[in-house]
């Protein structure tokens, strides 16, 4: 269970003639995650969604209110006061000091991010970049390859394997992207538009691989995506996002049963609800 | 046939013509004349091995004003005595003097190359992992920052004549500037990679709970390698200029001093050869950089 209470993030731009400004990202973002669910993050550009994904992933902190993963406080922000500042910053010196704290005592890879950008290691290969996180998760190697190529062939891209990224089209480096969140099994996946630059027959593939391995690991998915279609047909939960400041404006739940048919009925109704919505 | 109608084809069949039409006085020129024909072979072969149209067209090009360089040189020196003969030896002489003078050449770059090497590869081997450490510590960079601003830009050439006091050995003082020369490029640059390293990488990585050495080695050295390379070549440069500044300046053995040294009694036909012997020893030296650099960087898109 992942808890949001009260999110919100500010981020300070470089002051101009004196004045100091920022841009205030997230502002009172409340929300419930449940194990094991799928919740789509929706809404325009700009609306701090990739923000929040960072947060939920350690990699920023809060500028207010807090983020509890199973009860426990997960992400807070960075205190003001300098004494209190000091001691968090010793204690977290390496690592951004969400990402320490959540891998502190715990078994290592609670969580799988999909980038935006892809973020796929360019000096590796293929293989090797699935390899190479299964290996950080204490996979043998012989037992990697293996497991490697089983996930690059439900991306499609066994025979690209030994090519490197900076060969890739971009959808090609998404499917890496998410070959390699995949392949750890993670308890939380978090995904950022991980879909967006692939055709419609791989992207629909891909959903319902997604689907797939949602239904047989249990793992938790946040997805944040621009395509309303994709929403609420993978969703059991979606969250209406406006911009400037980001807030949400609408929680949807999907109740319809799995699996589910894309042309189904109910499922077109509530698209259309979404879409005229946003208008 | 039109094929083998070429540039350096013609230009070379002209030079034969040139070399082995006989003076006045008799004297046909055979070792140039075998000279060009070895230069043309070793060209079929290079390109040969060249995978792509582009680089063999090229190779037949660089022939071609080679033998234009040659032609003219030849013409203007031995034919037609327009250039000073003090100055502008005839080719055949500083080919003979070559040949001869190759054992000296060599003994003396073997003292040349171990001062390189120990300066260059002490600097890659301080530099390196010294702008790694630095780059990833955000207090050490703001200590080093203004040292680098201060000491960086100031041309190491002017440390030789201090160097050569300081030190006991005319071949620690040149290491040691070899060594100063080849250090702020590299880590310079070696700094740079890593402040640039993509932040979503760095991102990637910290999901991936990287830490420690992992972090260090597979993510940082490899993200900061394409900067490290160019920094590297750099260093390299300036180690060859720094090299032979040394040697101009305090010694008495390498390639550097057998030039000064025979270019102060005025025997040309020597300095030219030993500068046609640095020249090709750089060549080779900065090939084989090349091919390592190539060997690092083959997963970028813009180093073939
Ligand atoms: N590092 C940063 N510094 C300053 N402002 C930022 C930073 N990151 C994001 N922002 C601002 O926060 C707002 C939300 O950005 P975010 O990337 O979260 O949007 P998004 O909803 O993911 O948009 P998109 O759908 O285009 O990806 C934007 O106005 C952006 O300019
Ligand atoms: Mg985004």
């Amino acid at each position: 269970m992942i808890d949001v209470l009260k999110l919100g993030k500010t981020f300070p731009l470089q002051a101009s003639q004196g004045q100091a400004q920022s841009v205030t990202a997230l502002h009172d973002i409340n929300l419930q995650i449940i194990k094991g669910s799928i919740v789509s993050l929706l809404g325009p550009t700009g609306c701090g969604k990739s923000t929040l994904l960072e947060i939920l992933a350690g990699l920023q902190s809060p500028t207010t209110g807090e983020v509890r993963l199973e009860g426990l406080p997960f992400a807070t922000p960075i205190p003001t006061d300098k004494k209190l500042l000091k001691a968090y910053q010793r204690q977290h010196r390496f690592l951004s000091p969400q990402a320490n704290r959540l891998f502190h005592n715990r078994p290592r890879h609670d969580i799988a991010m999909v980038f935006q950008d892809y973020a796929v290691f360019p000096w590796k290969n293929v293989l090797d970049n699935v390899t190479f996180t299964l290996s950080i998760v204490g996979v043998p190697k012989q037992q990697s390859q293996e497991i490697a190529l089983g996930y690059l062939d439900k991306v499609g891209l066994l025979s690209s394997k030994t090519k490197y990224p900076s060969q890739l089209s971009g959808g090609m480096k998404q499917r890496l992207a998410i070959a390699r969140a995949l392949c750890v099994q993670p308890k939380i996946m978090l995904l950022d538009e991980p879909f967006a630059s692939v055709d419609e027959l791989t992207r629909q593939q891909l959903q319902e691989l997604l689907l797939h391995i949602a239904s047989a690991t249990k793992v938790t998915i946040v997805l944040v995506t621009h395509d309303v279609a994709e929403a609420v047909y993978l969703s059991d939960k979606i969250f209406l996002f406006t911009p400037t400041p980001g807030t949400i404006y609408k929680t949807i739940e999907v109740n319809s049963p799995r699996p589910r048919r894309r042309s189904d009925a109910e499922l077109v109704a509530l698209q259309n609800q979404i879409s005229t919505s946003f208008r | 046939m039109r094929k083998y109608i070429t540039t350096s084809n013609v230009l070379l069949i002209l030079l034969l013509g040139l070399f082995l039409y006989p003076l006045p006085s008799g004297k046909i020129y055979w070792l140039l004349a075998l000279l060009a024909i070895v230069l043309k072979i070793s060209q079929l072969i290079i390109k040969s091995f060249s995978s792509n149209e582009e680089k063999r067209k090229s190779t037949a090009d660089v022939l071609a004003i080679l033998y234009l360089f040659f032609g003219l040189w030849h013409l203007f020196s031995a034919r037609y005595i327009i250039l000073s003969k003090l100055l502008f030896p005839e080719p055949e002489v500083v080919f003979k003097m070559f040949f001869a003078e190759l054992p000296d050449l060599l003994q003396h770059l073997l003292h040349t190359l171990i001062l390189l090497t120990n300066g260059y590869v002490l600097a890659l081997a301080v530099a390196i992992p010294l702008g790694l450490i630095i780059g990833t510590n955000k207090r050490l960079l703001n200590v080093a920052d203004p040292y680098m601003r201060v000491l960086g830009p100031i041309p190491p050439i002017v440390y030789i004549p201090y160097a050569i006091s300081l030190l006991p050995t005319f071949q620690l003082a040149s290491i040691a500037v070899i060594f100063l020369g080849a250090f702020w490029p590299v880590f310079g640059n070696t700094i740079h990679g890593v402040l640039n390293i993509p932040r979503n990488l760095i991102d990637a990585s910290k999901v991936l709970n990287l830490r420690g050495t992992t972090l260090f080695f597979k993510v940082i050295l490899p993200g900061a390698m394409p900067s490290i390379c160019l920094g590297a070549n750099l260093s390299l440069l300036f180690s060859f200029l720094m090299l032979v500044a040394a040697e101009l300046i305090g010694s008495s053995v390498g390639v550097g001093w057998y030039i000064r040294h025979f270019g102060a009694f005025g025997d040309y036909p020597r300095v030219i050869s030993g500068l046609i012997f640095f020249g090709l020893i750089v060549t080779i030296i900065t090939w084989g950089t090349g091919r390592i650099e190539r060997h690092l960087l083959k997963w970028t898109d813009t180093v073939k």
